[in-house]
């Protein structure tokens, strides 16, 4: 054995390189390829949903964990679905493990009743409660969101609307609210959402 | 009464809004960044650093704990405490 690959073998049996599969290489490129404008969305996408998120987490960190997710192949990639629509949903799921592995930490840290003993919390499962830091987050998320629209009542009607999951005909319907004026309205709310999205809610415009 | 999940009100109206970044088209997007004062290029630079950190980070994982053994322990491994 040469003293190249000496060298090359004792660093790879410290710390072995992983291989990437064919179907992490189409992300990939997938991804490199995305247009200026699937950027400037998915960015959007990040900076909306770090918002439901604990503070201290960047949208470029959810982004980042997002695409090695994406990249790890534990989710498969449908032949059939968009390629942001498919990091959305991986964007997604990250914020719930985030908040699943928050949950399970301090049940871990805390919570240790009588008898428990034998009940490992890493390998429990989780209660389909959320836990109070949850629902504040949450809470405030809303809210935050709700005051971006302060002065647009028929955002608010609308957004309201879709908290309780109805259709668009649904909430025109409920709200005696024209197509023109729900159109008009929804409109309105995309901008502003890709405004506020495309600057960091941290503040920093990276 | 039912209980006020603002968990799953918040989920439903992120879910919402991601249909809507989702279908946006170029005229929305020119005008949100005209709105919020960007240039298209200022404002995806950040995106493509991290796209770039995260596939390179994918392809060799192991690349800064590498580095900082190859400092400490030589390139060769000879100060590696065997």
């Amino acid at each position: 054995m040469d003293e190249g690959n000496e060298r090359q073998s004792f660093w790879e049996a410290v710390a072995p390189e992983r291989g990437v599969s064919a179907r992490a290489r189409d992300i990939a490129k997938a991804i490199q390829g995305l247009s200026q404008s699937d950027q400037l969305r998915l960015k959007a996408l990040a900076c909306l949903r770090v918002r439901g998120l604990p503070g201290g987490v960047a949208w470029s960190d959810l982004l980042h964990e997002t695409i090695l997710r994406a990249l790890s192949g534990s989710r498969s990639w449908p032949a059939d679905v968009p390629l942001l629509a498919f990091l959305a949903g991986v964007m997604r799921s990250v914020c719930s493990e985030h908040w699943r592995r928050l949950r399970r930490e301090r049940q871990f840290l805390y919570a240790a009743p009588a008898g428990a003993e034998d009940v490992d919390p890493l390998e429990s499962e989780p209660s389909p409660e959320p836990d109070p830091e949850q629902a504040l987050a949450a809470a405030e998320a809303l809210s935050a969101v709700y005051r971006l629209f302060a002065d647009d009542a028929a955002i608010l009607t609308i957004m309201s609307g879709l908290a309780e999951g109805l259709t668009a005909a649904e909430i025109r319907r409920r709200h005696d609210l024209s197509k023109t004026d729900y159109d008009s309205a929804r409109k309105r709310l995309r901008r502003a959402l890709l405004r506020h999205g495309l600057v960091d809610p941290g503040g920093s415009r990276r | 009464m039912r209980r006020w999940r603002p968990d799953q009100e918040l989920e439903l109206l992120l879910q919402a809004f991601e249909a809507d970044i989702l279908s946006a088209g170029e005229e929305d997007l020119s005008r949100a960044l005209k709105d919020a004062g960007l240039a298209a290029a200022d404002s995806s630079l950040g995106v493509s650093g991290v796209i770039r950190a995260a596939l390179e980070e994918s392809e060799h994982p192991n690349a800064d704990l590498l580095q900082t053994l190859r400092k400490a322990f030589g390139d060769d491994g000879a100060r590696w405490p065997h």
